[in-house]
């Protein structure tokens, strides 16, 4: 750099020139220039005063206990350590929580499903029965208080049968 | 091995698991990064737990320290990068307003600041500088910031700098002008 220096690139450099990191030479001629540049001299004042309220922010203090807690959180995270690694290696760690929620919902509607088709086996409606007036009349019975086929059906005939046989 | 022992033959020791050396390390170190997460981020709070995550990062991770750095350049990046992934994660949960707004007078409220001032109107004043000292430094992109606070606070030379952020020496030189400018804007009333 000259003395010629213009204005602009001494401007690039009062930041390094202010944090003390130009060479012996780039500072020299850096303070040549603002001896005789009343605009870079302003900017750089204007930059000091800039470093100089950045001093303006406090600083803050670690709450009492600081220690403590980095420990505890180092315990907790041994103690979860295996249970960390089974999941891990099972490659729950990997999948986003949406994923393990869904697959579990799937999992529960199809045993629901299962179950429920075991517990409770529904005769599905025959079309020719449905078409003659005598199925017409027998698929009306499902409105009966106690509908053929239900739980409660075979309650009823549970108990009359063994009325039956106990009298 | 005393608090007179360098950090770089503690870390060393807690490597090893040795749990005094940790404690001795964290009570050398827990001020510096808690003020480097806050100006950083400009949350209390966050920024208390961040600064424990970032020394259980140092217990887990002494092992890798290889000692071509500095300890604190070591543990500035992790502080860095801790903060960097924060960010990122909070930009994910804008939606939860994950981070408190910095106009909230309660970020400032701490014990510093109530020694520094002794009366009623000199907290005043000396909390709104604060304030508005750390909402200009909220507006500077992510890697300015972090290279003036660097500077500005921890007092690190530009290659410590450009270690910890994984950049060129005249990268740093740049971000940092063009950090400065910018809150000469922003500060011209103060």
């Amino acid at each position: 750099m000259s003395l010629t220096m213009k204005c602009h690139k001494i401007e690039n450099k009062l930041s390094a020139y202010q944090d003390g990191e130009l060479s012996a030479s780039e500072k020299e001629q850096v303070e040549r220039h603002l001896a005789g540049c009343y605009a870079c001299r302003e900017q750089h004042v204007k930059l000091q005063q800039t470093w100089q309220a950045l001093g303006e922010m406090t600083e803050i203090r670690p709450t009492p206990g600081f220690y403590k807690r980095v420990s505890q959180n180092i315990d907790q995270a041994s103690e979860r350590g295996a249970w960390g690694t089974l999941l891990g290696n099972l490659g729950f760690k990997s999948l986003p929580s949406p994923i393990i929620a869904s697959v579990i919902l799937a999992i529960g509607i199809l045993c629901g499903t299962f179950i429920g088709k075991s517990l409770i086996n529904v005769q599905p409606l025959h079309p020719a029965a449905v078409r003659s007036e005598e199925g017409l009349l027998s698929s009306l019975r499902v409105f009966d208080p106690v509908p053929p086929g239900t739980l409660a059906d075979d309650y009823e005939r549970l108990l009359s049968y063994n009325e039956s046989h106990i009298r | 091995m005393d608090f007179l022992t360098p950090s770089e033959e503690l870390l060393a020791r807690v490597a090893e698991g040795d749990e005094y050396a940790f404690q001795i390390l964290v009570d050398r170190h827990q001020t510096p990064v808690l003020n480097l997460i806050y100006r950083f981020l400009g949350d209390r709070q966050k920024s208390e737990d961040l600064a424990q995550e970032t020394f259980f990062q140092v217990w887990r991770s002494a092992k890798a320290y290889k000692g071509k750095s500095k300890f604190t350049t070591w543990l500035y990046r992790i502080t860095v990068n801790r903060c960097l992934s924060e960010i990122k994660s909070a930009r994910r949960k804008k939606w939860l307003q994950f981070f408190r707004d910095m106009t909230d007078p309660k970020d400032l409220q701490d014990e510093s600041l109530l020694d520094a001032a002794p009366n009623a109107e000199d907290l005043l004043i000396t909390r709104e500088r604060s304030r508005q000292v750390s909402n200009a430094l909220q507006t500077l992109p992510e890697n300015q910031r972090i290279a003036l606070i660097l500077k500005r606070y921890e007092d690190l030379s530009y290659e410590e700098i450009s270690s910890v952020l994984g950049c060129s020496i005249p990268a740093v030189e740049s971000l940092l002008v063009r950090a400065k400018r910018t809150l000469q804007k922003k500060l011209e009333k103060i």
